[in-house]
């Protein structure tokens, strides 16, 4: 054994322990790690595959990051992770497609929903558990193109113009969709505001 | 058919296209005028609500997972400030533990030694005589005379670092700074002739020596 009796155990991960850059990183991904999730999670069938995309998006950033190819500063990480979970969440679904046209998955999805009730897309020690748990209801129940068009202007606090960039389309056309998006989700959580059941 | 056709025609272009409604004029106004992106009050307080309700932070096993790929990568606070990992072979306190004249010092030694397999130098040069026992300290006020430097062989060498002085801080290419100091010091070459007599050299000289610094 290489260990030195002097030297204490490395295993906490208390923050002040870490190295700048790693403190760093573990701020970054607090921060930016639950939204970039979200939107995976909005992306993807299920938990495991948004988890699975999100770490393969930033495997990617990381790549680049490391090999000096990565154009931009830390402003440009988040825009690119977007693109990139969006990208392999595609990839991904198109790869399922063809898997359950191979394959009888009748029980699958009744365990993968039951799953997804134990994994809130909200945090779930919110203020108000029944409007988180309508909220993500009702997101779900959107259109994809309106809902992830919601999830990067709430929640990730982009511009249209970097939504635009992220999904390919005009500015103007993110914005139109978060509109459309942003009052179709008004009306489907009207009733359970109307009987006074969320804060919202 | 073909008597049909201009009746036809004149059915359809009687026909108008539906008129655009409000909702999409206003939109196509707005897209127009670049008003399309700004968000009104209302679709702002709704917003603000949304956002009130934060999304699930990542679960302790889920972030370390991740925070493992970021082990070796710098982190960039910006254009000019990027924070470095650890390096996993940066122990470097038992070096540390001498002074940095004493490393430089000591390649000033090394140094000095392959110069006594150099030819002589043109520099100043100065030789005193001595009686034949050894001399170990010069002696200033020695005569000087004239030697004939073909039969004098090594006998003894010392140097004396007088002076180091610190002269900054310098990046190379491979990003490693380093400190480059100033090691003035006197070179005490003894030499001994055929017949067992002792001379002594004495040549004072300076190096500038790129010293590894210590960097956090």
């Amino acid at each position: 054994m290489d260990e030195d009796p002097d030297e204490p155990m490395a295993s906490t991960t208390a923050i002040s322990d870490l190295s700048p850059a790693a403190s760093a990183w573990r701020e970054w991904l607090e921060t930016n790690g639950p939204r970039l999730l979200l939107f995976a999670r909005q992306q993807c069938r299920t938990q495991e595959d948004a988890k699975d995309v999100f770490q393969d998006a930033l495997v990617k950033l990381v790549e680049k990051l490391r090999n000096g190819e990565f154009v931009g500063g830390q402003a440009a990480w988040v825009p690119y992770l977007y693109t990139a979970i969006r990208r392999l969440a595609i990839d991904l679904s198109r790869r399922d497609d063809r898997r359950k046209k191979r394959e009888d998955h009748v029980g699958q999805d009744i365990g993968d929903s039951q799953f997804e009730s134990f994994h809130p897309w909200f945090e779930s020690d919110s203020s108000d558990d029944e409007t988180r748990s309508q909220l993500e209801e009702k997101l779900k129940e959107l259109p994809a193109k309106f809902s992830e068009v919601i999830l990067m202007k709430v929640w990730g606090e982009r511009t249209f113009a970097e939504i635009g960039e992220t999904l390919g389309i005009s500015q103007n056309t993110a914005a139109s969709r978060y509109r459309y998006g942003l009052e179709a989700l008004k009306k489907s959580l009207g009733s359970a505001r109307r009987r006074g059941d969320l804060s919202i | 058919m073909t008597h049909d056709q201009p009746t036809l025609e004149d059915e359809l272009r009687a026909l108008c296209a539906a008129p655009l409604d409000d909702a999409l004029l206003a939109r196509l106004e707005a897209a127009a005028d670049g008003s399309l992106t700004e968000i009104g009050p209302e679709e702002r307080r709704f917003e603000h609500q949304l956002r009130a309700i934060s999304p699930a932070p990542l679960a302790a096993e889920h972030l370390a997972e991740l925070e493992s790929l970021f082990r070796d990568i710098p982190f960039s606070m910006d254009e000019k400030i990027v924070l470095f990992p650890k390096s996993p072979v940066a122990k470097p306190a038992a070096a540390r533990r001498r002074p940095m004249w004493a490393a430089a010092a000591a390649v000033a030694v090394i140094g000095a030694a392959t110069a006594l397999l150099m030819p002589p130098a043109s520099g100043p040069v100065r030789t005193f005589a001595s009686l034949p026992t050894p001399a170990t300290t010069p002696s200033q006020a020695a005569p000087t005379i004239a030697v004939d430097n073909s039969n004098l062989v090594p006998a003894g060498f010392d140097r004396g670092v007088s002076h180091v002085k610190d002269e900054g801080v310098v990046w190379k290419n491979d990003t490693q700074p380093h400190s480059l100091m100033r090691v003035d010091y006197i070179d005490k070459i003894t030499l001994k002739d055929r017949n067992g007599r002792t001379y002594q050299v004495e040549r004072p000289g300076f190096r500038y020596m790129l010293v590894p610094a210590q960097t956090d």
